[in-house]
């Protein structure tokens, strides 16, 4: 009730209020002005982005530091172990978390960008594609209610809230589609610690990582997810 | 036997080919060449122009960009009549600039007539646009499946009459809930999730306000639910 509260703040007589209209150039489709490509493994996270400068990785071990459970949630796809706290974290809810993680670091960058020169956001909005191989977390991306298992519906509708704050819901739109696991090579070499060790080792391989700036995620968004699970 | 007697636009029920005619009148209207010596049809003639916008107003105008997907009008102010083709937002709306909405109009209604009849040819027959309810006023602002199309702005409106709706709607809510001998019923709350529903297309912020809604009105619901056990 408290929360309809503040959406009874929101309706004024004002027909341009920012809150109940929308641009329409973030309803059709177009270009994307900002894509994202992650990658999620056993082993580790991470996330690229040319448009924004910007890449991340994360090792399941700093994952887990966060108080991230990485075993024990259920995987009704695991055959191999009979307890369900062996059982690793399911793949696909890695991959949410990826998309979800670089998501995060890009509006985050683009909030900052226009509030300091609002001049800088482009006619008609940001459009952002996040790519990803894995068909599952680009559906929950778009809707919430694609899964009925509590862990994913939490946190697509922590996504939900997060794009609706004000900056990204009026000027940043989100789409997601699918990417061949093949043609995701950078993403996959920032998620694979066996493959890339070190950043380095990563730029070296795929030069089109050689420029772009690393990017350290805040332990409280980790553990704020952590805390969803 | 059951013989639909109503039908809403794009229901379950209603044909598959109703956009067929609309798709024909659109294609023709937006392919048809030579499309500047088609005489000027009746209702072309009666629109009504808005004022020109100041200088002012004109600086708030959002600017279209061009992409790959979405070309926009070739030129559309080049003398050459094809590449200034109305586009079509829907069967019965369009858009162009100032200057040209004369002419675009004139072609929608061209093409209508002459898929569907023009009025001399079958007098008996209501005519395919009813005069009667033809708007001569163009405007920038159009009410579309209940939303507003700011094409100024380019802007998609919850209109006022929503907003108005949904605060009342909460605040004869909040007064209930203030009040510890009235209590909401799931209906009331049903109510305002649906308007809250139909807001969150251009609100993303109602998307989460209605998932939390959902959610309150389901617990509602199940303690509402008391079997006949219970209630001896």
């Amino acid at each position: 009730m408290r929360d309809l509260a503040s959406l009874r703040a929101t309706l004024d007589h004002d027909l341009y209020n920012p809150r109940w209209c929308r641009l329409i150039g973030l309803w059709i489709p177009h270009d994307p002005t900002i894509t994202i490509c992650t990658d999620a493994a056993t082993g580790g996270l991470g996330g690229w982005s040319t448009e924004l400068p910007h890449m991340w990785r994360l090792s399941i071990s700093d994952v887990q530091s966060c108080s991230f459970p990485i075993f024990g949630l259920l995987n009704t796809h695991n055959y191999f172990e009979s307890f369900a706290e062996h059982r690793p974290i399911h793949i696909n809810l890695l991959e949410f978390v990826a998309i979800f993680l670089d998501l995060w670091i890009v509006i985050r960058r683009l909030a900052h960008l226009h509030h300091t020169l609002p001049s800088a956001t482009p006619h008609g909005g940001h459009r952002i594609l996040a790519l990803a191989d894995n068909t599952s977390a680009v559906s929950w991306l778009q809707y919430a209610t694609r899964t009925k298992r509590p862990v994913i519906r939490r946190l697509a509708r922590f996504l939900t809230a997060f794009l609706s704050s004000p900056f990204p819901a009026q000027l940043v739109r989100v789409q997601g589609r699918h990417l061949a696991g093949k043609l995701n090579v950078e993403a996959d070499v920032l998620s694979r610690f066996e493959l890339a060790p070190s950043w380095e080792s990563a730029m070296q391989q795929h030069s089109v990582l050689a420029p772009l700036p690393t990017c350290q995620l805040p332990r409280e968004l980790l553990s704020l997810l952590a805390y969803l699970q | 036997m059951v013989i639909p007697v109503g039908t809403i636009f794009g229901a379950r029920n209603s044909p598959s080919f109703y956009m067929e005619a609309g798709e024909a009148r659109a294609h023709l209207a937006m392919h048809m060449p030579n499309a500047a010596a088609i005489p000027l049809q009746d209702l072309a003639t009666q629109i009504v122009l808005p004022p020109r916008p100041s200088p002012a107003t004109a600086a708030t105008f959002a600017q279209a960009v061009a992409d790959s997907q979405h070309s926009g009008i070739a030129r559309p102010h080049g003398n050459d009549p094809e590449q200034r083709l109305p586009s079509f937002v829907d069967d019965s709306a369009s858009a162009h600039t100032r200057q040209h909405i004369q002419w675009c109009i004139n072609l929608l209604v061209w093409a209508a007539r002459q898929l569907f009849g023009f009025p001399h040819e079958a007098p008996s027959r209501p005519p395919c646009i009813n005069p009667t309810k033809w708007l001569t006023l163009v405007n920038f602002i159009l009410k579309f499946l209940g939303f507003l199309i700011d094409t100024c702005r380019m802007l998609i409106i919850w209109p006022l009459d929503k907003l108005d709706k949904l605060a009342k709607l909460l605040d004869t809510l909040s007064l209930e809930q203030s009040t510890p001998a009235v209590s909401s019923s799931p209906r009331q709350l049903a109510r305002i999730l649906g308007l809250l529903r139909h807001g969150a297309f251009v609100a993303p912020l109602g998307i989460l306000q209605t998932l939390q809604l959902q959610f309150h009105l389901n617990d509602l619901v199940s303690k509402a639910r008391v079997t006949p056990q219970q209630q001896r």
